[in-house]
């Protein structure tokens, strides 16, 4: 089932039913991608942690509200992507995650160099440009999926993809397929 | 390479790189932080004057749109703090809720607000560039690069070389190995006169321990251990503006502007910024 599918099944289920998942379900479900698409945009590892928690942190807070929402993967990812943009948000998680080294720590593997060198590329986007790019491969998602998560149009998101991909392609020396933007 | 066959490798590595996460020992710790926090929000509200004397966060900006020469407002009656940043910016009053020592200062319209219990940041949200001001303080140190440590901000100014003639934290900015000063102006905020700086990093300037970029200045936070942190070869500009603070004299706040990859996007972060820092009233 694709990931839209199973996103609007349970937004369905959600709407007629009044039944909120559970916020310890949504959290084993998301957490580990989100530390992901973090680490792609950002490019650090622990940060990723920490940004990932931090919007968790904000979602469980206000689960009541958060997990009656139509997508509330949509809304967490959206605090990560926003998260991790503003050196001001940034350094306040760190500082935040200075506190957390003192606990525990996930094992990190290592991404090798290659994968290493497309998402910094990808990280010299501009902002938007990589979130569309992040969220398309790392979590496969559709256009509209990447538009409800930016809160954008599906137009807006497109353009991003074409451009994005395109810098992408030039720096990298590589092709593109037609059809594939 | 096809660019999406190698998008797909580096994505099938990414989420691999997270196979050691394990859900159920974070969200332990995530319980226990928000705890914490709810407890820290409710000590807040009820500390807030020893607060205000002690000099953490100050800041508050309401979101009136446009140039066209609004009255700034000023913010709602301090509450309880809620530390969780907004996860999106919301327009009006709610921008500057449980902030303390409120400051008020005009927006773009088109842009939007965070806030923290501590700090401010305006951000363009465009599609290019990452424009955004923040607006910051008190300082309460400066990260000294040649001692590789942060240092204390004195009262009336942290002077690593008083031989060189700059004082205070401008002074400091301009002699900082890894800046390299384009510009200085003076410029007036609610009638007081502040340093403006445009300032380039250099592009091989040394991280931080532990942080990617050059750290600059530490802000004194009730909960937080904040540090202003600038991204080598990048241009910001740091108005820096003293204000009389309680027994310690001075303390200093910081409008930094910075972002923006084309020449629009650049006049448009400059116009943001004199719209913020010509509407700005500061505590009094």
């Amino acid at each position: 089932m694709a990931a839209s599918d199973d996103w609007s099944t349970r937004s369905e289920l959600g709407e007629s039913l009044s039944i909120v998942e559970s916020f310890e379900g949504f959290y084993a479900r998301e957490y580990p991608l989100l530390v992901a698409f973090v680490h792609a945009l950002t490019g650090s590892r622990g940060h990723a942690e920490d940004v990932a928690q931090e919007a968790m942190l904000a979602a469980y807070r206000r689960w009541d509200e958060v997990g009656r929402l139509e997508a509330p993967h949509a809304w967490v990812r959206r605090v990560c992507a926003n998260l991790a943009v503003s050196f001001v948000r940034r350094r306040i998680i760190e500082a935040r995650g200075l506190l957390r080294l003192r606990s525990r720590r996930s094992e990190v593997t290592a991404l090798d160099d290659d994968d290493a060198s497309f998402w910094a590329e990808v990280r010299r986007l501009p902002r938007r440009q990589a979130q569309c790019i992040v969220l398309c491969y790392v979590y496969g998602c559709s256009v509209g999926e990447v538009a409800q998560v930016l809160g954008c149009s599906d137009g807006t998101v497109k353009t991003h993809l074409t451009r994005g991909r395109s810098k992408l392609a030039a720096r990298l020396g590589d092709q593109i397929e037609e059809g594939t933007a | 390479m096809d660019l999406d066959t190698r998008a797909r490798r580096a994505a099938d590595g990414v989420r691999g790189s997270v196979q050691g996460v394990d859900p159920m020992a974070q969200i332990t710790e995530l319980k226990h932080e928000g705890a914490l926090r709810r407890r820290a929000s409710r000590a807040a509200g009820v500390l807030g004057a020893v607060v205000v004397v002690a000099g953490a966060g100050w800041l508050a900006v309401s979101q009136l749109g446009g140039s066209d020469g609004a009255t700034p407002q000023p913010m709602s009656s301090p509450s309880a703090v809620d530390t969780t940043p907004t996860p999106e910016a919301s327009p009006g009053p709610i921008v500057g809720a449980g902030l303390r020592r409120p400051l008020t200062a005009n927006a773009p319209s088109d842009w939007k607000v965070f806030s923290d219990d501590g700090s401010v940041w305006i951000d363009a949200d465009k599609e290019a560039g990452g424009a955004s001001i923040h607006i910051d303080g008190p300082i309460g140190r400066v990260w000294d690069p040649t001692l590789d440590r942060g240092v204390s901000l004195l009262p009336n100014g942290y002077l690593p070389n008083p031989g060189s003639g700059y004082s205070g934290y401008a002074g400091w900015l301009q002699q900082h190995p890894s800046l390299h000063l384009i510009s200085e102006r003076t410029v007036t905020v609610d009638g007081r006169p502040a340093t403006q700086l445009t300032m380039r990093v250099d592009p091989n300037a040394p991280g931080a321990p532990g942080y990617d970029g050059v750290l600059l200045a530490e802000f004194v936070r009730l909960d937080t251990d904040a540090w202003d942190e600038v991204e080598q070869g990048t241009v910001f500009i740091e108005t820096v503006i003293e204000l009389a603070w309680g027994n310690a004299g001075t303390a200093t706040m910081v409008v930094k502007a910075s972002g923006g990859e084309t020449d629009a996007e650049r006049a448009e972060l400059e116009a943001a910024l004199d719209l913020v820092l010509s509407t700005m009233e500061l505590p009094q």
